[in-house]
């Protein structure tokens, strides 16, 4: 097992390298410039050229990326080219709220998304299962800012239990505990809205893998055995069905990391998002590198223990 | 005649499975169709019952309702299922899973590859019916799954206990569903077509395996089969189904040598010996009619080669002739002479 995981950590470098490459080369053929913010009327054709040799955005775009891989890998991210930033901070500040986010939200999407789908299969064809079916329906289909602006405007400013946005309140400065609590609270919502379009793809996998698993000839050997629906039901056809549902566990958190970006502008939350966004516009190429290297490692670390968990649940793919 | 072999001696052998009248419907989109009718029989203790007939005769569906085991359009509308005194068929669905499935009668599946659980260990899979129901330590369920791997012919059981379905062969895979059959004791065990599966040598092992546990421990079984070379190797008695009845029930002894239905006939024909004569082998035309489609008249009619006006109009009765119960018109006492 060991042998196998350092063989596909090694694998995966040069996945990422080769993702990098590909998305440095589209970013800089893409017309648009740094500079283009610093622009004003004052200033001569021949300051920004040379600006912009001295910063070096005149050279080849793989001169540019040789450059920029030669930090990375000595673990510099560069600085912002507006305000001199470290981006390492930068990155620092915004990406544990934007992991708190993300995580709650995959947390919630298959302790909610599985027995959902547990039930509707148990119950095939009833109330409950058709009921389950138009929830998961309408959580595929409801946009996020939709869904959000609705959670808002119910729970923040009808019923007021919960906070329309931020992640802290700023009026009470809380430590310790409930400073813990009070970020819960304000993560309950972006949660929900992050999760729900999970929850919805999680429960129908769930419950199709679930309604085949229980025609399997050993669910009718289990029933010939004289055991009780429960032990049927879950020792019997929940770990089978869950074998493929381990497949949206490694794809759930690329989905949920770049499905944080709209939810953390709808709730103001003070994640990787905005940042993201904002360095897109300003063409702070070092940012959105930077970003595209988390995504990249999220995915195939994600991948990864995905393949582990089969190995885990299923003993075929064990030996 | 082939006798009890118990030491207690021949004559007083038991019934200890009655199945009587027995009627399933099943429901579908085209409507309701009996998939068996009137079914009845009895499994004497310690013996081996074959239920013979090509695919959709019924046999299969007959064993699923014994179980309890069918599919959710399928219903029991008539008859009784005694089993050691006890009609299953009046104890509430509770009773029946928790005392009589898997502890007084167990089942053996056609498939050993896809019955057992791909991801639970053997010893999971054959101690969980004694966990379930009988209360006893892990360690002990343990050491009975060991004896009775052992028992079924299992070579080093201890270290198969901990293996999974896909590490076995599939001969090694029906012994464990046997053994699994067999852990608690049942009374009755219903091999649902056990070697179909499986390569011929192997068959011929399990085979032998289950005659062999049929005489050291009483166990009475009710053997599913479309093969009757595995009926003659193993029953004792033999009811040969088709479209959904009984058309011919006796010892494998009377049946094999003088067979009375012309089904049957045409099936024992149909087999191939090695010191036949030779030439095509003789087929029966036509093929079994569907659950939708079955004619009037007796089932067989059609495919009869001694069919007459009488046999499309009117369902023949069940006839006792020497040893055996034949359900065809040859063979009423009354036959009016101008029928034939």
């Amino acid at each position: 097992m060991t042998r196998y995981v350092i063989k596909r950590l090694v694998q995966s470098i040069p996945v990422i390298f080769g993702i990098t490459v590909l998305s440095f080369a589209i970013m800089k053929l893409a017309p648009g410039d740094p500079l283009a913010n610093f622009v004003n009327p004052t200033i001569s054709m021949e300051d920004l050229e040379a600006s912009r040799s001295a910063l070096g955005l005149n050279d080849p775009w793989y001169v540019q990326y040789t450059r920029w891989l030669s930090e990375v890998v000595r673990g510099n991210l560069g600085y912002t080219y507006a305000g001199n930033h470290s981006i390492r901070m930068l990155i620092g500040q915004r990406l544990p709220n934007t992991i708190i986010l993300t995580l709650s939200a995959f947390i919630l999407s298959f302790a909610v998304g599985v027995p959902i789908g547990v039930m509707g299969a148990v119950r095939k064809n009833t109330r409950t299962d058709y009921g389950l079916t138009i929830f998961s329906l309408v959580g595929v289909s409801v946009p996020s800012f939709f869904f959000g602006l609705l959670m808002i405007y119910l729970f923040s400013i009808l019923l007021g239990i919960f906070p329309p946005g931020g992640m802290v309140n700023i009026r009470a400065r809380y430590v310790g505990f409930a400073r813990i609590m009070d970020i819960a609270h304000h993560l309950v919502l972006p949660a929900i809205v992050l999760s729900l379009s999970n929850i919805a793809t999680v429960s129908r996998f769930t419950r199709s893998n679930m309604v085949d698993v229980l025609k399997e000839d050993y669910i009718r050997t289990a029933r010939a055995k004289g055991l009780r629906n429960k032990a049927i039901v879950y020792k019997h056809a929940f770990r089978n069905a869950l074998i493929p549902v381990i497949t949206i566990f490694g794809l759930s958190i690329p989905f949920l990391f770049s499905g944080a970006y709209i939810t953390e502008s709808i709730f103001n939350w003070p994640g990787m998002g905005s940042l993201g966004i904002q360095a897109i516009q300003d063409r702070e190429y070092g940012i959105v590198m930077a970003l595209n290297l988390i995504t990249a490692t999220l995915v195939l670390m994600g991948n990864l223990t995905a393949d582990i968990l089969y190995a885990v649940a299923d003993p075929r793919i064990r030996h | 005649m082939p006798l009890t072999r118990n030491s207690k001696g021949v004559t007083t052998v038991s019934e200890i499975l009655r199945v009587s009248g027995l009627t399933v419907e099943f429901s579908t989109e085209d409507g309701t169709f009996s998939a068996i009718e009137d079914v009845g029989f009895g499994l004497e203790q310690g013996k081996t019952l074959a239920i013979v007939g090509e695919s959709g005769s019924g046999k299969s569906v007959t064993s699923l309702a014994i179980m309890q085991l069918l599919a959710e359009n399928g219903r029991i509308t008539a008859g009784e299922i005694v089993l050691d005194g006890e009609n299953l068929l009046d104890l509430p669905p509770n009773d029946i899973q928790h005392r009589i499935l898997g502890q007084q009668i167990s089942m053996i599946f056609q498939e050993p590859m896809t019955a057992l659980n791909p991801i639970l260990t053997v010893g999971d899979q054959i101690t969980e019916v004694l966990l379930e129901h009988q209360g006893i330590a892990k360690k002990a369920a343990y050491e009975r799954a060991i004896e009775v791997l052992r028992e079924v012919g299992i070579p080093s059981p201890e270290k198969r206990i901990r293996q999974y379905p896909h590490e076995l062969s599939g001969g090694m895979r029906q012994r464990v569903m046997i053994a699994m059959g067999l852990v608690s004791e049942p009374k009755v065990m219903i091999a649902d077509e056990p070697t179909t599966a499986l390569d011929v040598t192997i068959e011929a092992q399990i085979l032998d395996l289950l005659d062999r546990l049929k005489r050291e421990f009483g166990t009475s079984i009710l053997f599913v089969t479309h093969d009757l070379n595995v009926v003659a190797d193993i029953a004792d008695d033999v009811i040969v189904m088709y479209a959904g009845q009984i058309v011919e029930r006796g010892s494998v002894l009377d049946v094999f040598e003088q067979p009375k239905h012309p089904y049957t006939q045409g099936l024992l024909g149909a087999m191939p010996s090695l010191t036949g004569v030779e030439g095509d082998l003789p087929t029966i035309p036509g093929v079994v009619p569907s659950i939708a489609n079955r004619p009037s008249g007796c089932r067989f009619h059609n495919r009869c080669p001694f069919a007459h006006p009488r046999c499309t109009a009117e369902a023949p009765a069940v006839y006792r002739v020497g040893g055996q119960d034949v359900r065809c018109h040859l063979f009423d006492p009354h036959r009016s002479e101008e029928s034939q």
